[in-house]
């Protein structure tokens, strides 16, 4: 055996005891009301590449990529609070029953309405038809952007649509291609519409800048840009623009003007409260209740009548079984939860006898996906009869 | 309409977006007590430092919220969220660019740090501070989280074998720092 084998050996187990030893702290309150946070903040993204909002939530250090003067990318306007809405038959908030009936009534999985598309139809763009030029830029959680603007200075709209591809000019004026991976952590700039004329469309250069010592760069006072469909190079001088290590990232073509998403649905300003038992026995039915609260000072109307997920997960992580049901509320006669009032639904979701036996279970109900209001509950699965 | 059951089927891949989006979601939502514990003292252990471990919880859970419709399987969450949270400590110790929590003279005033008195206190625990990022965190997942060895792999996006190759010569390291120059 070699003599460092069980040295190392004797490290291992004295590491193990030390780290069992060490009295270290329980997690501060801020992660759990981190995660109420991101959970309470309605979706603004219709997709997940593009952050913006992370971007602008984010400390941002400014960069010398462009040698200009940089802009910081603001925070989108505040989430609009939902109108007040009445139900046509509003029940007075004195008179709520003490417990609304489970009804049997399976739903298709929530899903938020589909933004309108913008326009797509103009001819695709070419190079003679822009003019190109940086736009803001910054870094967020070791990511670097920057922003590239393209004005149509042309007298009627074109599309750019797709990603470009990137070179950059040596000092020689010899292009090295760039080979960007698609996408990039910043995302799209917007969606991709016609451009008009004197109107803008964008792409975002990215990469990372934590890089380690052995990562190399290279610096480009020109960044050649390929436009998609045949629309020719154009070229951009920059002051000057460092590769980041890792390589760059070029996102598809969009209008940052229409980066704001169409209205999705407004957050609600209700929470959620689930009442269970401390124990249910793979195999049966969990029954338990949810109490809907509305602390706003507006009637919130359950016309139409909202869907509901009820999930719990248990096992390891080799073995992992989650039990996910959607149902629709019963709003046969409740229609509305009044300001300032609640109301207690009862609940049941039959969980299967392979649910494995836990007292770590991850039990969540929540209503109407993302921009409703949500619960958990501590829960032990124990095993079935 | 029943739109999934997950139930009978384990592991079973969700397709689209929205249930993706769903399953990321919940996860984050149905994070137990236990698991933001967890999170937190891993991210302690790496950084030796209780502020700097929160900062990277909260921004491991910002992160995970913001990509959630990457996650397709549930089986995956954990590693998922393990692997944005050690990636965020590891940029914050490469930023570091030195090790804070490496207290071998016992001269210093003791650190009112959770962590780094927890770390400082035990002679073991105290060599992790010659170790460089990588090799720390190989450790960490290894005897404090006690993963298996292709579960480090996996967090860490590297071979199995350069986690075998990490953990020996953070093993290596560490015994020459507990044993001193009578080793070297």
């Amino acid at each position: 055996m070699d003599p460092n084998e069980s040295l190392d050996q004797g490290v291992e187990a004295r590491l193990r005891a030390a780290f069992q030893r060490a009295r270290v702290p329980a997690s501060p309150p801020s992660l759990r009301a981190r995660i109420d946070e991101l959970a309470a903040e309605p979706a603004r993204h219709r997709s997940p590449r593009r952050p913006a909002a992370l971007l602008a939530a984010a400390a941002i250090a400014i960069v010398g990529l462009t040698g200009a003067s940089l802009l910081v990318g603001s925070r989108p306007p505040a989430p609009t609070p939902p109108s007040p809405s009445r139900g046509p038959s509003s029940p007075p908030s004195s008179s709520p029953p003490v417990i609304v009936p489970w009804v049997d009534r399976p739903a298709a999985q929530y899903v938020a309405p589909t933004p309108v598309p913008f326009p797509t139809d103009a001819r695709p763009c070419r190079a003679s038809d822009l003019k190109v030029s940086s736009g803001p830029s910054g870094t967020a959680l070791g990511n670097f952007n920057l922003r590239i603007d393209f004005l149509n200075v042309s007298t009627s709209a074109c599309l750019l649509r797709g990603e470009p591809t990137l070179a950059g000019v040596t000092a020689a004026g010899k292009a090295v291609p760039l080979h960007a991976t698609s996408g990039g952590y910043f995302g799209d700039p917007g969606p991709p519409a016609n451009i008009a004329p004197g109107e803008r469309a964008a792409v975002n250069v990215g990469g990372a800048v934590v890089c380690d010592s052995t990562s190399s760069r290279r610096a480009y006072e020109v960044l050649r840009i390929s436009l998609p469909n045949g629309g020719g190079p154009i070229d951009l001088r920059l002051a000057p623009l460092e590769t980041p290590c890792g390589g760059v990232s070029v996102s598809e073509f969009g209008v940052p003007a229409l980066a704001e998403p169409t209205p999705e649905p407004s957050i609600s300003p209700m929470t959620a409260r689930i009442d269970a038992p401390p124990t249910v026995r793979a195999g049966t039915t969990l029954s338990y209740t949810v109490t809907l609260s509305n602390p706003s000072g507006a009637d919130v109307s359950l016309v139409p009548c909202p869907s509901y997920t009820e999930a719990v997960g248990s096992g390891s992580s080799s073995r992992w079984v989650g039990t996910v049901r959607y149902y629709e509320l019963n709003c046969d006669t409740i229609h509305a939860i009044p300001a300032g009032g609640s109301v207690t639904f009862e609940m049941r979701l039959a969980l299967p006898k392979t649910q494995p036996t836990s007292s770590d279970v991850k039990f969540t109900w929540y209503l109407q996906g993302d921009s409703g209001p949500f619960a958990g509950a501590p829960l032990e699965i124990v095993s079935g009869p | 309409m029943m739109a999934i059951v997950a139930g009978e089927t384990e592991g079973r891949a969700l397709t689209s977006a929205r249930e993706r989006d769903s399953v990321g979601g919940a996860w984050i939502r149905g994070l137990t007590e236990r698991d933001l514990d967890r999170a937190y003292r891993l991210a302690g252990f790496i950084l030796g430092d209780a502020t700097e471990a929160e900062d990277a919880a909260q921004d491991a859970l910002s992160r995970a919220w913001q990509s959630r419709g990457s996650l397709r399987d549930e089986d995956a969450a954990q590693a998922w969220f393990d692997r944005i949270l050690v990636n965020l400590c590891r940029d914050r110790l490469r930023r570091r660019r030195h090790v804070r929590w490496l207290a071998l003279d016992d001269s210093m005033p003791a650190s009112t740090d959770p962590f780094a008195r927890a770390i400082d206190a035990d002679e073991m625990l105290r060599g992790l501070g010659a170790l460089d990022a990588d090799h720390r965190i190989a450790i960490v997942l290894r005897y404090w989280a006690d993963l298996p060895l292709d579960s480090i792999a996996d967090r860490l996006g590297v071979p199995l074998g350069t986690v075998k190759s990490r953990l020996h010569y953070a093993l290596r390291d560490l015994r020459r720092a507990i044993e001193g120059p009578k080793e070297r």
